[in-house]
């Protein structure tokens, strides 16, 4: 097994130029998918590993359940730096154990809380139009899934951009984004080394709402106006929460994606550009890191067996 | 206590909300209650004499939006699950995002005029 097991804790670094390009030449929708992808997989090898450590590192442990012949030389032996690694990954699966099921708990509870918050409304409706005179737009997953928009918000828009908005909101609804965020952000609590994968994730479904949006209403700018308009006015509602930067942030991208030509349908990016070659190294790397994280748990299989007396 | 008070036709004096909940609390403890609701401003009190007269800011879909607003202001846990239409937008997006729909057509410059002024 060897250095096998410990390949999949750092692969997720072959996914991040992936996760910056995607963005500029992917479909919004191929680049979420993949993105998420990319991202549960090696989430899945890099935890599956650290299990594989943990196994090792119990077994040494002072009456630890597992048995006797599990702490012998030879298993040991199958993981280089077994003492120190094996520790390390108990507290850091644990981390990851504990991560995981806070974000889950956090989600589901949040969204429970906002379904019960807005159960005594007249309207039963996908629509809860709440009057507030701080602008927002928000799609709430379950089911079936809400859309809550404030009053203050809808008034800034004209009829045609209100209906942009929805189509947005309602393509988050119906392409379970919710499904995809949530997977990054579990994703990110395995490995924080696929934490920026998150942001782009979100980016992408934003996007691809974007998109859906544009193709409800017919009309790209008539759209991004919408995108615009709305964060203006929300960040008028909003005193700016942090200084300038120089990179410009995710609305305007959006919008001037908008003002664009529609993103090309095809699915893997042309070999010889930057996109091409950063798809390449993600997916070399989540397939290197799939590799490494199964021959290691056959490895560690194959050792322990011969390692249990019968 | 607000849903108490939404069941209120008319403006009532904290005794009536004190029966009425289950909670059997003081009337002090009460009062403190539609104090600190009065500060946020979902409750309003009225009647110069006494008793005084308490009564929501908001019934039905104006409450729900307080309580949806109290809820969206955790933003941790808001941005966790929503996907929100726009995120925060720096200065510098400020002014590329004018730009950007300048850029994009008349109709932008007259709406926007209208949305700041309402």
């Amino acid at each position: 097994m060897g250095v096998f097991v410990y390949l999949p804790l750092v692969l997720p670094l072959t996914a991040l130029p992936m996760a910056r390009l995607a963005e500029q030449h992917l479909h919004p929708r191929s680049a979420a998918r993949l993105l998420t992808a990319i991202a549960v997989i090696l989430a899945g090898c890099s935890t599956l590993c650290l299990g594989l450590l943990v196994v090792v590192g119990t077994a040494q442990l002072p009456g630890n359940p597992l048995p006797d012949g599990w702490s012998d030389d030879e298993v040991r032996e199958a993981v280089p730096h077994d003492r120190i690694a094996g520790k390390a990954a108990i507290v850091a699966l644990a981390a990851v154990a504990l991560g995981c099921a806070s974000t889950l708990w956090g989600h589901y509870r949040f969204r429970a809380r906002a379904h019960r918050t807005l159960a005594p409304l007249s309207t039963t409706g996908e629509v809860a139009l709440l009057p507030d005179e701080v602008p927002y737009a928000y799609a709430l997953p379950g089911s079936p899934g809400r859309i809550m928009v404030s009053s203050s918000m809808l008034a800034c828009l004209t009829a045609a951009e209100q209906q942009a908005l929805l189509a947005h909101e309602r393509a988050h609804l119906a392409g379970r984004h919710h499904r995809l965020l949530l997977a990054a952000q579990l994703a990110g609590c395995a490995n924080p080394l696929l934490r920026p994968l998150r942001t782009a994730i979100s980016y992408s479904t934003e996007r691809w709402a974007d998109e859906e949006a544009a193709l409800h209403t017919g009309d790209r700018r008539l759209t991004a106006r919408a995108v615009g308009k709305a964060a203006l006015v929300s960040h008028r509602a909003a005193a700016p929460a942090f200084a300038a930067f120089a990179a410009a942030g995710p609305v305007p991208r959006r919008v001037a994606a908008l003002l664009g030509p529609v993103p090309p349908e095809r699915g893997w990016p042309p070999a010889l550009t930057s996109t091409g070659i950063a798809a390449f190294v993600a997916a070399a790397g989540t397939a290197v890191s799939t590799l490494s994280s199964l021959n290691a748990a056959f490895a560690l299989f194959v050792v322990l067996e011969a390692a249990t007396p019968l | 206590m607000l849903s108490v008070l939404g069941e209120a036709t008319e403006p009532v004096p904290a005794t009536w909300v004190q029966e009425r909940l289950d909670a059997g609390l003081s009337y002090s403890t009460v009062i403190t209650i539609l104090t600190r609701l009065l500060d946020k401003k979902a409750v309003t009190r009225s009647g110069s004499g006494r008793p005084v007269l308490w009564q929501p800011m908001a019934n039905g879909a104006g409450l729900t939006a307080i309580r949806m607003r109290r809820l969206l202001d955790q933003r941790h846990d808001r941005d966790a699950v929503l996907s929100s239409f726009v995120s925060a937008l720096s200065p510098h997006d400020e002014d590329l995002l004018r730009s950007l729909l300048n850029e994009s057509g008349p109709e932008f410059r007259d709406s926007s005029t209208d949305a700041s002024e309402s």
